[in-house]
């Protein structure tokens, strides 16, 4: 069976994504060098109560890296905030300690989710020299609409700034590939037709650019209870109808998204600012979501006894748990496999 | 054939069989099903991961 996410879902894909995950020369980390943000997307399900990696946070990522780099053929390093490029300095020390360090065997990859307001080229060009390369960067529509839903912490809009630098991008010859997320909800809905072509037109032309639509989802955030999102019924003819517009087939020689989420494999980890473990991006704060904790040595005192819930999709053959093992369990009723008393939602 | 042997072997393999060592290493309580495992890993590509956070949450 083919799906939305470009892989098959018969049995020999879910051996061969379960194999992949049980892999010890593959490690995935998902690295908060920040969880400040210069924005307040009304959306938003991040608390912003941690700040900046302290330094022994720092010193433990690298020592971590160290410790693995003997025996890895690949390191897939995603970053992630907070605004991760409010703490530049900290991926670019990482990130300058795995190119030193690590084998010519190694395939190194780094990723970075950014809302791109200080992603001109100079940073860029940073980043690039650094190897994070593919950068994921959200909009939700034309100026108007874009700038109520993606706001600074200031109070103003993002749009402006945002788009002179994707035309920069645009302009540039810099080796990266960029994911446009555009994000639905039923407000912007009626501009999407609209923004998309010009988005295709200004962009889809250069094989770096792609669009991901992405519906705007209850996360946990403060607005969620008076937040209107896409009805559920109709998402895939409206999805289908947008896609359309955009092509979708994204930049050429780009690797199909695993269906798979990182958070259900057990060779990824995220890496948060305070130095806590966890599996998931979105449920930061969740108790579960609490996989122990790095010392500055670059060892993990892992919670082995919370981990077994994320990988549950791999034990009931479920693709939707390892599409999102949070949703069912983190970010809703808990399931019957669940260990121990359910996570209180409010803790 | 290869991925009838990997089949067999993944088979009965429970989450609770998997631990995560100090240094992030995946730990298989079966140490012969840790090594059956191992050879047959080599075989297998490196696949893509999600290339950005939170792609597939919540996806219907």
């Amino acid at each position: 069976m083919s799906t939305e996410f470009g892989g098959d879902e018969g049995p020999v894909a879910f051996d061969r994504e379960r194999a992949f995950s049980l892999r010890n020369d593959s490690f995935h980390l998902i690295l908060l060098p920040t969880e400040q943000c210069n924005f307040r997307c009304t959306y938003c399900y991040e608390d912003f109560s941690v700040g900046r990696m302290r330094p022994e946070t720092v010193q433990g990522i690298k020592r971590l890296i160290d410790r693995r780099l003997v025996d890895l053929r690949l390191l897939h390093i995603s970053w992630f905030g907070g605004e991760p490029l409010l703490a530049v300095n900290v991926i670019e020390d990482v990130s300058s300690h795995i190119m030193t360090a690590a084998r010519s065997s190694l395939r190194y990859t780094g990723d970075i989710t950014t809302n791109g307001y200080l992603l001109d080229t100079t940073m860029v060009d940073r980043l690039v020299a650094v190897g994070v390369r593919d950068f994921q960067i959200s909009l939700d529509g034309p100026e108007s609409v874009h700038d109520r839903t993606r706001v600074r912490a200031d109070g103003r809009g993002s749009y402006r700034r945002l788009w002179q630098n994707l035309l920069a991008i645009r302009h540039s010859e810099a080796p990266i590939t960029v994911v446009l997320r555009v994000h639905l909800t039923p407000v912007n809905l009626p501009t999407m037709p609209d923004f998309l072509t010009q988005i295709r037109n200004t962009f889809l032309d250069d094989t770096r650019f792609s669009v991901m639509l992405k519906p705007v989802e209850r996360l946990g955030g403060p607005n969620d209870a008076i937040m209107d999102i896409l009805d559920k019924g109709s998402r895939s003819s409206t999805l289908a109808q947008l896609e359309a517009i955009v092509g979708g087939d994204g930049p050429a020689g780009r690797l199909p998204d695993s269906p798979v989420c990182y958070a259900a494999r057990p060779n990824s980890l995220v890496i948060r600012a305070n130095g806590m473990l966890g599996k998931c991006t979105v449920s930061l704060t969740h108790p579960a979501n609490d996989l122990g904790r790095l010392c500055p040595d670059g060892t993990l005192q892992f919670r082995n006894d919370r981990l077994h819930p994320w990988l549950r999709g791999w034990e009931t053959g479920d693709w939707d748990a390892l599409h999102c093992p949070a949703d069912g369990f983190t970010l809703g009723e808990p399931t019957l496999l669940q260990i121990g008393p359910a996570p209180r939602r409010d803790a | 054939m290869m991925t009838e042997t990997l089949s067999q072997v993944l088979a009965g393999l429970t989450a609770s069989d998997v631990k995560v060592d100090q240094s992030g290493r995946i730990m298989i309580k079966d140490p012969e099903k840790a090594r059956q495992l191992q050879e047959l890993a080599d075989e297998v590509e490196l696949a893509a991961t999600n290339s950005g956070c939170n792609h597939n949450c919540k996806t219907e």
